[in-house]
């Protein structure tokens, strides 16, 4: 957390007493559903050990939208976003309570299977993380990990369309077998966004995709957001709100763990409702 | 304009206690680099020697008598050579007839001499009845003379070596009589009482099985435990213990783990004492702390997004690690690997306890022969009393860490090819 | 919203504007008031004062426009920011528009009091007086309702507009009564309605002002809806 971000917050525990995040059982401003969502959650508490990190957050990912949640460090955006495909299962002092549904299907029950579900939603991180193999292997090996191909031509095939489809395809055609890493850091982050979309998934999570990239590279891939946002639901954390107002059709505000406000984004970065978004878009204290 | 004044102040302080300090770093180097210098000249200059050994030639005229008139094959091999050696020594030195004198001079040939001179004659028959000149091993003492370290001027009776006998060796050089060769006795042979027979080879090999076995069982079994201590198991109170006892294990004196071994292998399980199996699971189980927490520290090393990366595509824990992880934690693990087997191999005390230490000429063809290791040969030839000992222990130190560089070589080779994949 | 920006610069820049938006209203208002002032001295160098000063209020409207430009270039300013630097944007217009207006009555002046010109009676003139008067004081009460960010005192400004409608009536129909008296007048009245027209969008551009002071606040515009609706949603908020 930084400075700011720590004043922040204690700016807020100053007023706590005429704030709203003392109320548990505080309702979210705007309206959280949206009609034919591919993705639901309803009520979700998360916990790491003794320490809730999610107050009741309900909130619907629509399709075909792209969903921004943006709020301080340490707001439970990042914590929200890995729930919904589980990637919190590894930690181990994580609990989440509530309900996550993917197409109606709870993705907490048994019968949902975790490997499953992650072809289905697929995830792109902070850091370009390519795995330290060819870029053509990057992007076969979930293909070929779920049996997606049968035979070397139709993967090549889906190698092909995946990198086209993250505008990769042009830059790297001629030198697939070079490692991946090799890439400059946007490349790197499309190709992991390449990565994802090659075992094309319903719901694409990205977790502050462009925190490590130059302008022009996180130009790029906002660029290939609103490309992707056709055919995927895609759900962005992002630590920049010129970014969050420039990519998504609905923003969503976390403040300490809970879900303050869910708008249009249009709505959001003019005139929010409520006081503690408005704080944080324009850039002062609560 | 005044803080400036203020920092210049202190400058030069923090600058004369940054030299100060990389002058303590750099004795400190400079005290270890002597040490090393110091530690691998004295054994260098005390083992080179060990790699020339001395020989004699003797006249040697071998009698049909000497077969009882009937020098066939079978009996070739059955003749009395010791006995020849001995009549030829006496008609070269006619002037020693008294008994004392008579086995002084035997003495200055060494009693395997006797099996070389054999093995030459049961593959050359036509040489009985004909005079030639052999090279025969020379004994020990003589040897030690010739490298010059024995002093003709002390007291005669504070050497084994005695005036007489120096006076024959002098004449024998004089007549050209004796020579150097390269000791390729040294490597070829099996542990002797006789430092002149004494060699190598059984320790190598028995450090080569012990090592073999070492490797085989603790390198995957360490890797093992540590992918699941670090990737899958809960960290809980259990788990911590284990942790914990896993680090006091790697500070547990090795003769602690040879007691164990004795215990368990020896005593319940009844294996045979003095094997390089033995020995191998002895110091494996040494070694296995080593192991564990180097590969314990690797895995941790490969940053999170790469798993994260995986298991965002759809791979599962287990793939994860095999496809993703295991690979890249590979050079650091076998880092470890190399510290955890250079100690073993190096490792004594653990092998004196489960009976390695015996004396054993012959050289182990399995793991299952009895044998010995390299810090164990070591070991015993340091407390020969045999002057000529202490060249071959030298030697044989220079031999462990040969070995030593050479296993870390390889690993290192091994290192790099997992390295280069990116 | 009381405390300022984390980045306190933003903060000293959006006071730089609005001291120059206050600034500005002072002198549009002093500009009236002295257009006035001239009318009733018959002072004809202090119409031309008025006339020439005009230009300085033109320079300020380029000023603050070139600064809200940079400020939305440099901060990209969001919601309330957004809002208020857009409606600032605004009222610097309506203050520009509202000084070309005083002007008018300063051309009055010289009109009337040129040497060689007739003047017109002082009867016909009252009305003017009490009519500027009106609307200054909304300009006034615009300008404190900007400062303090007041939207009660905004209202006021809404519902003095309410009745200069009515005033204005009445001010027609007894303007209408001297013609009656004696035609001659008629030139005379044609320049006063002119000025009282001036007058009435003086007092517009107040009302302007003030509901961008509503927008600031609650980023609804209210310009173009009836009065009456401009008043409710002022009593929501």
């Amino acid at each position: 957390m930084n400075q700011t971000a720590i004043e922040f917050s204690k700016s807020i525990e100053r007023n706590i007493s005429d704030d709203p995040l003392n109320d548990p059982n505080y309702k979210t401003v705007g309206e959280v559903t949206v009609p034919n969502a591919a993705m639901t959650t309803k009520n979700v508490d998360v916990h790491y050990g003794d320490k809730q990190a999610i107050f009741n957050v309900s909130l619907d990912v629509g399709r075909n939208e792209v969903l921004s949640m943006i709020g301080p460090s340490g707001c439970g955006k990042s914590t929200f976003i890995r729930c919904l495909n589980r990637m919190n299962d590894t930690i181990d002092s994580c609990r989440i309570e509530g309900d996550i549904r993917l197409d109606g299907e709870d993705i907490y029950s048994r019968n949902m299977d975790v490997v499953l579900l992650r072809a289905r939603v697929g995830m792109v991180f902070q850091k370009p993380n390519p795995f330290p193999k060819s870029i053509y292997d990057n992007v076969a090996y979930g293909v070929s990990l779920h049996g997606l191909s049968n035979n070397k031509s139709e993967l090549d095939d889906i190698v092909e369309d995946a990198l086209k489809r993250a505008g990769l395809w042009d830059e790297v055609s001629d030198r697939l077998n070079q490692p991946g890493t090799g890439l400059s850091g946007g490349q790197q982050q499309r190709l992991c966004i390449a990565r994802a979309i090659a075992i094309s998934p319903e719901i694409i999570l990205m977790d502050e995709p462009c925190s490590a990239l130059d302008p022009i590279a996180t130009a790029k891939i906002e660029e290939l957001i609103d490309e992707l946002s056709q055919r995927y639901s895609i759900c962005i954390v992002t630590h920049s709100m010129q970014q969050a107002a420039r990519v998504s059709q609905r923003t969503a505000y976390f403040h300490l763990g809970k879900l303050i406000e869910v708008g249009a984004t249009d709505i959001i970065f003019t005139n929010p409702s409520h006081r503690l978004t408005e704080g944080y878009i324009t850039g002062r204290f609560g | 304009m005044n803080q400036v004044a203020l920092i210049q102040r202190g400058l030069a302080r923090r600058y004369r206690l940054e030299k100060r300090f990389k002058t303590y770093g750099l004795t400190a180097i400079v005290c270890s680099v002597a040490f090393l210098v110091f530690l691998l000249g004295t054994t260098f200059l005390n083992g080179y020697t060990a790699l020339l050994q001395t020989y004699i030639a003797v006249d040697i005229t071998i009698l049909d008598s000497d077969f009882d008139g009937d020098p066939s094959e079978d009996l070739l091999s059955k003749g009395d050579y010791s006995g020849i050696i001995k009549r030829s020594l006496r008609e070269a030195f006619p002037e020693a007839t008294k008994r004392k004198e008579k086995s002084e001079l035997y003495r200055l040939i060494s009693s395997g001499a006797q099996y070389d001179l054999r093995e030459k004659v049961v593959d050359n028959p036509e040489l009985v009845g004909q005079t030639a000149t052999f090279w025969l091993l020379a004994d020990d003492e003589v040897d030690v003379y010739m490298k010059g370290r024995i002093d003709p001027t002390i007291p005669e009776k504070k050497r084994r070596l005695k005036d007489r006998s120096i006076a024959w060796i002098e004449q024998l050089r004089n007549q050209g009589r004796i020579k150097r060769n390269f000791n390729i006795l040294f490597f070829t042979n099996g542990d002797s009482r006789e430092p002149e027979q004494a060699g190598i080879l059984g320790a190598v090999v028995g450090s080569v099985f012990t090592i073999l076995v070492t490797m085989l069982l603790a390198f995957p079994i360490g890797v093992a435990a540590a992918i699941y201590l670090q990737e899958f198991a809960r960290k809980n109170r259990f788990t911590d213990l284990i942790e914990v006892n896993i680090n006091n294990l790697a500070a547990v004196p090795s003769i602690i783990f040879g007691l164990l071994g004795l215990a368990i292998f020896l005593n319940f399980f009844h294996m045979p004492r003095s094997i390089p199996l033995v020995g191998g699971m002895v110091l494996a189980l040494m070694t296995l702390p080593t192991i564990i927490i180097s590969s314990r520290a690797a895995l941790g090393a490969v940053p999170p997004s790469i798993r994260e990366a995986a298991l965002g595509v759809g791979a599962s824990p287990v793939q994860t690690v095999l496809h993703h992880v295991l690979p890249l934690a590979m050079p650091g693990m076998l880092t470890g690997t190399i510290i955890g087997l250079a100690q073993a191999l190096g490792e004594t005390a653990p092998l004196l306890v489960i009976g390695m230490v015996a004396f054993i000429v012959d050289i182990p063809s399995s793991p299952m022969d009895p044998g010995t290791a390299l810090p164990v040969q070591i070991y015993l030839w340091a407390d020969s009393p045999e002057r000529a000992f202490v060249e071959r222990t030298s030697a044989a130190i220079m031999t462990l860490l040969l070995f030593l560089i050479a296993i870390n070589g390889l690993i290192v080779l091994l290192r790099k090819k997992f390295e280069r994949r990116w | 919203m009381n405390e300022g920006h984390i980045v306190t610069r933003f903060d000293q820049e959006l006071e730089h504007l609005n001291s120059l938006i206050l600034e500005m209203g002072q002198l549009a208002i002093n500009q009236l008031t002295e257009a006035l002032d001239s009318l009733a001295n018959e002072d004809t160098e202090q119409a031309y004062n008025v006339i020439a000063r005009d230009s300085k209020l033109n320079d300020l409207d380029s000023q603050s426009n070139d600064e809200i430009i940079r400020l939305i270039a440099k901060r990209q300013p969001v919601a309330r920011d957004l809002r208020e630097l857009i409606a600032i944007g605004k009222i610097v217009s309506d203050l520009e528009r509202a000084g070309d207006e005083a002007r008018k009555i300063a051309g009055l002046t010289i009109r009337f009091f040129e040497p060689g010109n007739k003047p017109p009676s002082n009867e016909i003139l009252t009305d003017i007086h009490q009519l500027a008067e009106y609307v200054c004081k909304m300009l006034q009460l615009s300008m404190t309702s900007f400062s303090e960010q007041n939207m009660k005192t905004a209202g006021k400004v809404v519902r003095r507009g309410l009745k200069l409608d009515n005033q204005l009536q009445s001010i027609i129909r007894r303007l209408t009564t001297f013609i009656m008296e004696d035609p001659r007048n008629i030139g005379h009245f044609i320049d006063i309605v002119l000025g009282i027209r001036a007058l009435e969008r003086f007092g517009g551009h107040a009302k302007n002002i003030a509901s961008h002071i509503v927008f600031i606040q609650t980023g609804e515009d209210l310009r173009h809806v009836a009065d009456d609706e401009f008043l409710k949603s002022i009593g929501k908020h």
